[in-house]
């Protein structure tokens, strides 16, 4: 189930709301949440929640040997914990890919296992992960009730697509929460400007996407640069669209997740990229993998490597999301030799077009697993495309999508922003900016709603992630 | 101090009340309520509305019948399909669903400009589009059991006017969905290259010489096999080659160029122009605007370009019964949801033939022989239906007997632009026997040779025969 389908919005959210609005007590609450993520699980994978029940219990007792065992008996629960985690996304995501590249490199002819992966397992799997490696370190207290810690690996507004919510971010309020109407009222206003980035923005953006880039072969030196373009803005509003919509559903039960996206087309280089964009992942590395050595050395660019290979390979068993990290790290490297200072001296314009262009190719990389559509695509970036420097379909395409295009260009801007510094300046103007505010909010619902009947919706892309 | 508000005038204690961060707080608090109230509002109403308002089974717009709520199994819910299933349910069977669905064409209409007054609907044709639509080709109505229990021959002439239009409306919207031929799948390329320009849906050419060369070949083995028989071959062309404006000319490939390579290739097998034939009648409604298909009008004046080249009797447009059915918004907006297509219907116009034919129809494997005219009642058939009119559609074999004893029996191999070839030829032909090469069973050679024909003419447009249905005619040919 995805949280921009008509099923999830008028069948599963309002019967959880009601049962959770029903019982007062956070024990009560609790399990609620707890049995409406299950449900919520086990709609997408029937049987394989098995999978999701037994990490939730591995992890609870790794976490609680982790935490309070002697210091062999801590290694251990760390060492089971991190191969039964590894493990689980080894068996269910790479070892289709492992054994595809074994046969490739070596000849040999191993059958290739056929296992569907398990929705959202990068997710959770890194989130429990984080769990046992806080106890380990001692910077959380292990969770002595096991119902608990299911809840924070199941709840379900962050359960498939992020964002990676650390145990300490919600740990307290697992028992102890209370939704103020402030925060409920955040929380529908939030979700809803999710759901609109996802159903009004990205799902409109991808039939430009399905249009270009599906047809790389095609496309003129143009095209191709406007449908990298137009892929680029589509990806950021379904993923960002969608952590909107988890961190709305979070505060309106009581949970204040951290931010996943700050804007990240707004950045002046590609380090700052990073720091903007999907922030819960980055910082899931920056803390649990740059201090690890790398074949027992203490080297940073080898952990900057190793980093970016993690992230390339996290968003998929294909060697492009591999490139794709890589390609990212080396120029993290590049701006880490230069030196902030320097990076600092190179003229804001040139600077912005810099990044813009990595990150714009880089897009390129993502999308294409197949690596000879991939060079075709670098090919007709370039004069020496075949297809001409510029076609009628994207002039076409343009002016056919023009106002949506402006839109989503204006929208990765810090818009939300406005209404607050006016009404800090301006106090006479709250009432009619909030009342301005809940009328967009309505209307974007409805219009969401509606665009929804479309059978074209397309499910968000970091769902498989 | 307890005790003076105690004693204070109740005017004191609005005085005391008027805290400026109180007041503050307060206003904060309500304009949050009024948030709240309006959005979980808003969810309430769409909430009651989705799981109380009855829901639809069918789309004509999308001619399919909708998703189906699963039956509940254990065995259903382990394999994951009563879930995926019942999602699909709830979310295909929105209440009002045509109503939503016109509101997001006006929508997407709203995202951009026109472009020299042209929407471009999906990409531009990669060269080697093809193949005419049959993932959403218009649907035939079929004999079928409806809830409860009885058959009802949905294909009625007027005096069998017992069948319901709801009756008529759910037949006319099934097949798509259950007899689908999985290679049709390929065939939604063509939804990916239409222009709307002037309230007129174009379909874009890609075109493909060496397909062509091997629908030349394949028509070459036909006459090769059967002897004797005059063998025809009419290409139509579609309306991108009377209607494309000149400004989108290098969107399109051209179809006369195409045309003319497959006649260069053709040994034996006489080429029909449809082209020239309707060439000089541009102006008049010879395509329709919203619809794939030609209007039956420019059909009657291929048929009578075909006529003159088979050297058999026509009839005369003013001996047809001339009908027509206002407020048509035919397949192309199932295609592109375009809101200039649907606010802008056009008039279905075709033409009844008055001498006298007996028309019998056959299963396409030739078992069920019925007898049925030969033009299907429109009532309650729906508007983006209406082509359906010449023999209720695509999937049978028709065999019309006619007054016109000239000892000439025709066979035409089509797509759906035959059929509307077919009630233009009811005076030419003594025997007429019409099979789509998409669907038919038996083998075509000894078909052919079994019922004595004289004359075969393949009738389809460009993009069958440049597309991936030529194959289907050396399927029928070797099967």
């Amino acid at each position: 189930m995805i949280f921009s389908s008509l099923i999830f919005l008028y069948l599963f959210l309002p019967l959880c709301l009601c049962c959770y609005a029903a019982v007062r007590r956070t024990k009560d609450r609790n399990m609620v949440l707890i049995l409406f993520s299950l449900l919520f699980y086990a709609w997408g994978e029937p049987t394989r929640i098995v999978y999701l029940l037994l990490s939730a219990g591995v992890n609870y007792l790794c976490g609680l040997g982790a935490g309070k065992l002697g210091k062999v008996g801590r290694r251990i629960a760390l060492g089971i914990s991190l191969i039964f985690n590894l493990g689980m996304i080894g068996v269910f995501k790479y070892s289709g890919f492992l054994i595809e590249n074994i046969d490739a490199i070596f000849g040999t002819d191993f059958p290739v296992p056929e296992i569907a992966q398990m929705v959202g397992i990068s997710f959770y799997t890194f989130q429990i992960m984080s769990y046992v490696i806080d106890c380990f370190w001692e910077k959380v207290e292990p969770q002595k009730d096991p119902l608990k810690l299911l809840l924070y690996i199941s709840l379900f507004p962050q359960l498939i697509a992020g964002p990676i919510v650390r145990y300490e971010t919600i740990a307290a309020e697992i028992d102890h929460r209370k939704t103020s109407i402030s925060d409920l009222s955040y929380g529908l206003s939030r979700f809803v400007v999710g759901l609109a980035k996802k159903v009004v923005l990205a799902d409109q953006l991808f039939r430009i996407v399905d249009d270009s880039l599906a047809h790389v072969e095609n496309l003129s030196v143009l095209g191709t640069w406007y449908g990298v373009i137009i892929y680029s803005l589509y990806i950021y509003f379904d993923f960002s669209g969608y952590s909107d919509m988890a961190i709305g559903l979070g505060r309106i039960f009581g949970f204040h997740f951290n931010e996943n996206f700050n804007h990240p087309f707004l950045c002046k280089d590609i380090t700052e990229f990073w720091q903007r964009w999907h922030i819960s992942l980055g910082s899931f590395f920056r803390d649990y993998l740059l201090p690890l050595p790398v074949f027992g050395i203490r080297n940073k660019y080898l952990s900057l490597g190793l980093v970016w290979f993690c992230t390339g390979i996290w968003h998929g068993a294909s060697w492009n999301y591999i490139l794709w990290g890589v390609y990212y790290g080396a120029f993290i490297l590049l701006e880490t030799k230069l030196g902030k200072k320097k990076m600092r001296k190179i003229p804001l314009p040139v600077r912005h077009i810099y990044n813009k262009l990595v990150i714009i190719i880089g897009f390129g990389i993502f999308y294409f697993e197949d690596f000879s559509q991939l060079g075709l695509f670098l090919r007709n970036l370039t004069p020496f495309n075949p297809n001409g420097f510029f076609s009628f379909f994207e002039q076409m395409s343009l002016y056919n999508n023009l106002y949506l295009i402006l839109a989503a260009i204006l929208c990765t801007f810090p818009l939300l922003e406005l209404p607050k510094k006016l009404t800090g300046k301006f106090e006479i103007l709250k009432s009619p900016v909030s009342i301005l505010g809940t009328v967009c909010c309505t209307g974007l619902l409805i219009l969401s709603s509606i665009l929804l009947v479309d059978a074209t919706t397309k499910a968000f892309l970091y769902y498989r992630f | 101090m307890t005790q003076n508000r105690q004693t204070v005038k109740p005017t004191d204690i609005d005085v005391a009340v008027k805290d400026p961060e109180y007041e503050k707080r307060r206003k904060e608090w309500r304009l949050h309520e009024i948030n709240v109230l309006s959005i979980i509002g808003v969810f309430l109403i769409i909430t009651i509305f989705m799981l109380f308002v009855p829901r639809p089974t069918v789309s004509a717009e999308e001619q399919r019948q909708l998703n189906v709520r699963p039956k509940f199994s254990i065995e259903s819910y382990l394999d994951g399909s009563f879930t995926s299933e019942f999602s699909a349910w709830f979310n295909d069977t929105v209440p009002m669903r045509s109503t939503w669905k016109h509101f997001i064409a006006g929508f997407r209409s709203h995202l951009g400009i026109p472009y020299n007054e042209a929407v471009l609907h999906g990409q531009l044709p990669n060269g080697d589009t093809s193949a005419e639509v049959p993932t959403m080709q218009t649907t035939e109505p079929t004999e079928q059991k409806v809830p409860g229990g009885i058959v009802t021959d949905f294909y009625h002439d007027s005096t069998e006017a017992d069948a319901t239009e709801a009756t008529a409306t759910e037949a006319a919207t099934t097949e798509a969905a259950t007899e689908e031929d999985p290679e049709d799948e390929e065939d939604g390329e063509i939804t990916d290259s239409i222009l709307v320009v002037k309230n007129r849906g174009i379909m874009l050419y890609g075109g493909s010489f060496s397909k062509g060369e091997y629908y030349a070949s394949i028509l070459n083995a036909y006459k090769s096999s059967l002897g004797d028989v005059n063998v025809y071959s009419m290409v139509a062309p579609t309306a991108v080659s009377f209607y494309l404006p000149k400004k989108f000319a290098s969107a399109s490939a051209s179809e006369t160029d195409n045309i003319d390579h497959i006649n260069e290739n053709l040994k034996d097998v006489t080429p029909v122009d449809a082209y020239a034939a309707l060439l000089p009648h541009k102006d008049e409604d010879i395509f329709s605007r919203t619809d794939h298909h030609w209007a039956p009008l420019g059909a009657y004046y291929a048929a009578q370009a075909f006529a003159e080249t088979a050297d058999v009797p026509f009839a005369d447009l003013d001996s047809y019964e001339k009908v027509v059915k206002e407020g048509y918004v035919g397949t192309l907006y199932g295609f592109t949801n375009s809101q200039d297509l649907v606010d802008h219907p056009e008039d279905f116009i075709y033409y009844v033939p008055q001498n006298d034919y007996t028309t019998t129809y056959y299963d396409i494997d030739m078992t069920n022989e019925r007898e049925r005219p030969l033009m299907l009642n429109l009532d309650g058939v729906e508007r983006t239906s209406w082509y359906l009119v010449f023999m209720g559609g695509d999937e049978r074999i028709t065999h019309i007997t006619t007054d016109c004893h000239n000892g000439r029996t025709l066979a035409i191999i089509k797509d759906s632009y035959g059929n509307a070839l077919v009630p233009c030829l009811t005076s030419s032909f003594e025997d007429i026997w019409v099979i789509d090469m998409r669907y038919f069973k038996p083998n075509a050679i000894r078909f052919l040779k079994d019922k004595g024909v004289t004359d075969l003419l393949f009738a389809m447009n460009t993009f069958s025969a440049t597309g991936q249905n030529s194959s289907k005619l050396e399927t029928i040919m070797n099967q």
